[in-house]
């Protein structure tokens, strides 16, 4: 009788396990190919419902307002940073030139790069514009109110933090969150593209979703 | 006199330049390169490699560069999602190996830049080791790869 409970309690165990990795593994396997509104074969994050940004207003490179509006029409990329970032900003902002230039035209015509400040005391629109010039004509800088920024960026699930490099007011680095944030043409949040980031990749993973989604 | 002062002067010399020589055998430089960048940038990025061809571990305390206000040697690592700078204080290098600087990685920050720089210039910099000996080298102004991987294996 013990003996017999026993095996009823291992074999439910058992049972209780497999169900649980069954279920793990279907929830990872492939997720992206089974649900009919994402593409499939491609590295980055998608999300199975595109997510609605929260109202933000964010000043662009020329001084004019960069609003929900500007994320409209085209597909954004957004990339987060800040100019004296010394390593990781200006290495993904050549990717992101590499990118650019490897898209097609049409696509590119229906594209737009969106490099924002996360440390906009340091970084006003001149600047910014200054900066993403110089890797690409077409990129646009944003600065804008630091309360602002930082509530679009936590809506979007992008971090940053100062941290003191030294003596001085103005000595100070941001650590932040890497990812290159796509937007669809309404304006939300439609997929992730995590770190590292290469150019070729990305064309391929962004022309996938670019067909995807296409009307 | 004339022979004691030109001894005096061969002393000084060498006492001079003997550190150099020796630190040169052990820590050598190669493919230095500094990140051109927008010129509203005030702080760059300095990449090379740097090989220990000594017999003993050599330990890195700082550079410094007349061409800017003040160099760091820092590490770009990636820990919960974020990307953040470390600054390295101490690095140690056994003999025979090599560390490379490179996007992503260690990097040189070179803060303020006294001159404005263009591609090609030529950056001096000096790394200073933990025995008070130091090394002279050069660093070339060039673009960045496209990816990281390029400007691993590049080579001017």
């Amino acid at each position: 009788m013990t003996i017999k409970r026993r095996i009823t309690q291992i074999l439910f165990a058992v049972v209780a396990a497999l169900s649980l990795a069954g279920g793990y593994w279907m929830s990872q396997y492939k997720q992206q190919a089974r649900l009919p509104n994402i593409p499939s074969d491609f590295e980055a994050t998608v999300f199975p419902q595109a997510r609605e940004l929260i109202p933000f207003k964010l000043v662009d490179q020329d001084n004019q307002a960069f609003t929900p509006e500007q994320l409209k029409q085209k597909w954004s990329l957004l990339f987060f940073g800040f100019t004296h970032c010394p390593d990781v900003c200006p290495s993904t902002l050549k990717t992101l030139q590499t990118f650019w230039q490897g898209l097609a035209e049409a696509v590119r015509n229906k594209t737009q790069v969106v490099f924002i400040t996360v440390d906009p005391n340091r970084d006003p629109p001149a600047t910014m514009k200054e900066y993403v010039q110089f890797f690409e004509p077409d990129f646009i800088g944003v600065s804008g109110e630091l309360g602002q920024i930082t509530a679009f960026t936590r809506s979007l699930g992008v971090l940053y933090e100062y941290v003191s490099q030294g003596k001085g007011e103005n000595n100070y680095g941001v650590n932040h969150s890497a990812q290159i944030l796509l937007i669809d043409p309404a304006a939300r949040l439609r997929a992730v593209f995590p770190p590292p980031h290469d150019p070729d990749e990305m064309i391929k993973n962004y022309n996938k979703i670019f067909d995807f989604y296409k009307d | 006199m004339l022979n004691k002062r030109r001894l005096l002067i061969l002393c000084l010399a060498v006492n001079l330049f003997t550190p150099i020589a020796q630190a040169n055998h052990q820590a050598v430089i190669q493919d230095a390169w500094v990140a051109d960048a927008p010129p509203v940038a005030t702080i760059r990025a300095g990449y090379l490699k740097l090989i220990n061809n000594g017999s003993h571990a050599i330990s890195i305390k700082s550079f410094r560069s007349p061409d800017f206000a003040r160099v760091e040697l820092h590490k770009t690592i990636v820990a919960d999602g974020m990307v953040k700078m470390e600054e390295v204080k101490q690095l140690t290098i056994k003999a025979g190996d090599t560390v490379e600087f490179k996007p992503g990685g260690y990097h040189l920050m070179l803060f303020n830049p006294r001159k404005k720089l263009k591609i090609g210039d030529q950056i001096k910099l000096h790394v200073l080791l933990k025995d008070h000996m130091q090394t002279i080298f050069s660093a070339v102004v060039r673009k960045r790869g496209a990816t990281m991987e390029q400007e691993h294996h590049h080579h001017h």
